[in-house]
């Protein structure tokens, strides 16, 4: 960090009058950690000596490696808006560091892995950005703190005022998330009753991962504070929509330039995104334990609601796991349809730009375009296109990723290991449970 | 006096009481609410001038409560204590319990006063930040016309005005789309620049 930088956030901690500055970093699972520290102990945290025990971080260190250093990122420097303005929290986002002598980038941390991959993308001579759009759902909280599954729009009904809370609530994150420097593209109420989504605007990968993590932990906070609770899960409720954060993404060059717009080709598409997307396509089974990453995930991804079940791209139908907007020009893009927002932000996108890079490298030519309802298309019509289904589970979709080298070598030996160790001990206490389907379809038969 | 209250408790026989004292002295109780949540999804969802929160709630805490809906300005608050009161708990209206009418009205009156004031003074402050703003931007935007056209501080103030007549805007608006022509302008000077040092 150079001491103008570190000037900025000293002047800015002044400026707010900020008393507590939590630094923030993810486990493997892409759960939001953090360490609060008084002022006092800002200039040790700029200069990269603070340290603190990462053997209780899941996916993290063995005990006997566990002090960890946390560098801090100054230009995720921001304050917390939903503190007072007298004794003010600031948050700054930070890369872990292994400890002396060799003080370098841990291997277990998912942000300086996305990183490494957005590095190995420059050295192409490419930067990826992306957009991501999360849904979640707002639900009420009962008399004990818990959440309920009861949507807040049906537990309205009993209210005096014709006020929608959710709303209200949605409108607060929004203000919130803008004070926070985010610039807000959209904000609606989504299919399903409860089911709301806010679209901020696209950036470079490792700013959206850091964004995205910021996010989560905005809605939550401001749901709370509204008497609701919000959930990122995929599928809260069988039979009605699942939430998504659908992914756009592209590629442009070092100097701004998006490369997937060729204004000659007969769609509008360069070569090197077809590649991309053929890059996705063939990893795509491979990388959905990441993107998809709980038990809960896959029933988000079954036929006849709009998420992806089949591996195929698409201009217009939304069935297909990517589908192509129709913008040209410098807004050339696709969408990655498949990711939920349970994922870990950094693996998400480490491991779908590491899939399109490598469709670059390999000029691997995506299949032809499907622009009919793969929903409708019956088995023998699918093989004969030959469109591959996503994992069906996260046991599936966790084999996959064991046959792709590519999206191991991707996360690093050291995340892959911790990562499938919790998943599968996630999925294997999820298969010995008795649950309430089970008694009740049982329990009277037999 | 006259106010819309919403009392929160755990303690239903407390609730009646005090919902009892104040109506009684002509205030209005919007609802009785005993938990946490509900609470606030009441409170965001009924206008009310004042909310009297016990400490103990169920689900969460009182001061808690009592904290967000400070922070956000959306009511009055008293907050009701027992003996161990917090240093952050007296920051802001409270009373210590049991509960009387002749202890729970006057701190009703003047917490329902307060907030009136700090309402008024919030607006005031506002306002004056706005015009304060607005003067900063003009002053900044006159500097900016007198340097371009080599104009006296009134020339660059009528100039303004006479913009912010002719299309109905406000002078803060009227200032803000000349400052981006001037920018405009200088930024096509700039590219004209560089292609003659290119000829160069």
């Amino acid at each position: 960090m150079n001491s103008t930088e570190k000037a900025s956030v000293i002047e800015k901690v002044k400026h707010y009058g900020v008393r507590f500055i939590r630094l923030q970093f993810t486990d493997v699972t892409g759960i939001l950690k953090n360490v609060a520290i008084p002022v006092s102990q800002l200039e040790k945290a700029l200069n990269g000596e603070l340290m603190f025990d990462g053997s209780s971080i899941e996916g993290f260190a063995r005990i006997e490696e566990s002090d960890m250093y946390l560098i801090p990122d100054p230009g995720t420097f921001a304050v917390m808006p939903w503190r007072p303005a007298s004794g003010a929290v600031a948050r700054m986002i930070c890369d872990v560091y292994t400890p002396e002598p060799n003080k370098v980038p841990f291997l277990g941390d998912p942000r300086s892995n996305l990183k490494r991959i957005v590095k190995q993308a420059e050295d192409m001579g490419y930067v990826m950005n992306a957009g991501p759009e999360c849904e979640f759902f707002l639900f009420t909280v009962d008399s004990e703190g818990n959440p309920l599954i009861h949507t807040q729009d049906e537990a309205g009904y009993f209210d005096l005022a014709p006020v929608d809370l959710g709303e209200d609530a949605r409108r607060d994150m929004v203000c919130t998330l803008e004070d926070m420097g985010f610039e807000i593209e959209a904000s609606h109420h989504e299919v399903a009753p409860g089911q709301h989504e806010i679209d901020f605007k696209y950036g470079p990968a490792l700013k959206v991962a850091d964004d995205i993590a910021t996010f989560k932990l905005v809605v939550r906070s401001i749901a709370q504070r509204h008497g609701l609770h919000a959930t990122f899960m995929a599928k809260p409720i069988a039979g009605i929509n699942g939430s998504g954060m659908h992914t756009h993404q592209s590629l442009s060059t070092l100097d701004g330039k998006n490369v997937f717009y060729d204004p000659d080709s007969p769609d509008q598409l360069s070569d090197t995104a077809r590649w991309y997307m053929g890059g996705i396509i063939k990893h795509a089974r491979g990388m959905t334990a990441i993107t998809n990453p709980t038990v809960n995930s896959y029933k988000r991804l079954v036929p006849g609601y709009e998420a992806p079940v089949y591996v195929a791209w698409s201009h217009q139908n939304r069935s297909a796991l990517i589908r192509i907007p129709a913008k040209r020009g410098p807004s050339t893009r696709i969408e990655v349809r498949h990711p939920d927002p349970t994922c870990n932000p950094y693996l998400a996108l480490a491991v779908m730009l590491a899939a399109g890079l490598d469709g670059i490298k390999n000029k691997i030519e995506p299949p032809a375009a499907i622009d009919a309802n793969i929903y409708r298309m019956s088995r023998a019509e699918r093989e004969k296109l030959g469109i591959a289904s996503l994992p069906g589970s996260l046991a599936e979709a966790l084999q996959a990723m064991d046959e792709d080298e590519l999206i191991k070598d991707t996360l690093g030996p050291h995340i892959y290991t911790k990562y499938v160790e919790s998943k599968w001990s996630e999925w294997e206490s999820y298969c010995t449970e008795v649950h309430p389907w089970e008694t009740k379809t049982y329990l009277r038969k037999y | 006096m006259n106010g819309k209250v919403i009392v929160a408790s755990a303690v239903s026989a407390e609730r009646k009481l005090i919902a009892d004292i104040i109506r009684r002295a002509g205030f209005q109780v919007m609802a009785e609410t005993s938990d946490f949540s509900h609470t606030l999804r009441r409170i965001r969802s009924l206008y009310c001038d004042l909310i009297i929160i016990d400490k103990g709630l169920d689900g969460g805490k009182g001061s808690k409560l009592a904290e967000i809906v400070t922070q956000d300005q959306l009511a009055a608050v008293i907050l009701l204590v027992d003996d161990d009161i917090s240093h952050r708990e007296r920051e802001g209206h409270y009373l210590l319990k049991p509960v009387s009418s002749e202890k729970l009205i006057p701190a009703v009156e003047s917490a329902l006063w307060s907030w009136k004031r700090e309402s008024e003074l919030r607006a005031r402050i506002r306002k004056l930040e706005e015009k304060l703003e607005t003067r900063v931007l003009i002053d900044r935007v006159k500097g900016l016309l007198m340097d371009a056209h080599s104009w006296s501080e009134n020339e660059a103030h009528h100039l303004i005005q006479k913009e912010a007549m002719n299309h109905s805007l406000t002078l803060r608006e009227a200032a803000l789309r000349i400052a981006e022509r001037l920018a405009a302008a200088r930024r096509s000077s700039q590219v004209y620049e560089d292609r003659s040092d290119n000829h160069e």
